[in-house]
């Protein structure tokens, strides 16, 4: 069961995501569909109980092939301001142990969240690069508990 | 002249809060698939309207908007100053 985890004395909830257009773009009809594939450098993602929606920065909207979809209203930094959204799919890495010939170690996996999302741009923060809200929050169990906190993929 | 797709979107933005409350009471939280200042299509799923967008304008001129009248909270991001530290 994918479960990442932390504790608040170390920060925010902050995890590894990795983003994707939803579909690769039309073009030549092809026997099979062309996968989409999401970028193996992890972004940082802050999970955010708080925030209705899931947002991007402008950098990362950018820079990650995505499809721009619309505009959303949105309560942001200094009240209600029009936002653009784009289209993207959703994976969280996670770790999980591994043990091969009695060669225990930890490998990274990827969770991929299975309905995409119109993300909504927000500028550019240093610390983080995706604000994870309850439209994908929801789906899961996020727990704190006397100053842990882990997100429960399942 | 044609128009870009960012002119595309503004204008089916335009259109869409303009008409978005006619769309509410039957089709609130699904998604409009819109062209040229006009709905197309309301679908029950995101991937739907997308799939529909991209497979009946091949020269990408649509774009999709929930049909909701409630801005985003956007959370931590409400309140942070990007420039700033956060603390």
């Amino acid at each position: 069961m994918p479960i990442l985890k932390g504790r608040f004395a170390d920060g925010k909830p902050i995890v590894d995501v990795g983003l994707a257009p939803v579909l690769p773009s039309p073009g030549e009809v092809r026997p099979f569909a062309e996968p989409s594939s999401f970028q193996m450098t992890p972004l940082r993602a802050l999970l955010d109980t708080g925030a209705d929606g899931t947002s991007i920065t402008r950098q990362v909207a950018r820079s990650h092939n995505l499809t721009y979809m619309g505009l959303r209203a949105a309560r942001g930094i200094g009240g209600r301001e029009r936002l653009p959204t784009w289209m993207t799919a959703l994976s969280f890495f996670y770790p999980e142990d591994a043990d091969f010939e009695g060669d225990n170690h930890v490998t990274t996996n990827v969770f991929i969240f299975p309905r995409p999302l119109l993300a909504l741009e927000i500028r550019d923060f240093d610390e983080f690069d995706v604000i994870i809200g309850r439209d994908v929050l929801a789906d899961y169990q996020f727990n704190s508990n006397k100053g842990d906190w882990q997100l429960i993929l399942a | 002249m044609v128009a870009s797709r960012e002119t595309e979107i503004e204008r089916n933005y335009q259109y869409f809060v303009t008409h978005v409350t006619a769309l509410l009471p039957q089709h609130r939280g699904r998604y409009a698939l819109l062209r040229h200042e006009g709905v197309i299509e309301i679908y029950d799923e995101l991937i739907d309207a997308f799939v529909a967008g991209h497979s009946q304008f091949a020269d990408g001129m649509f774009s999709i908007q929930e049909v909701t009248d409630v801005p985003l909270d956007l959370g931590f991001y409400s309140h942070a100053d990007p420039q700033g530290p956060i603390c």
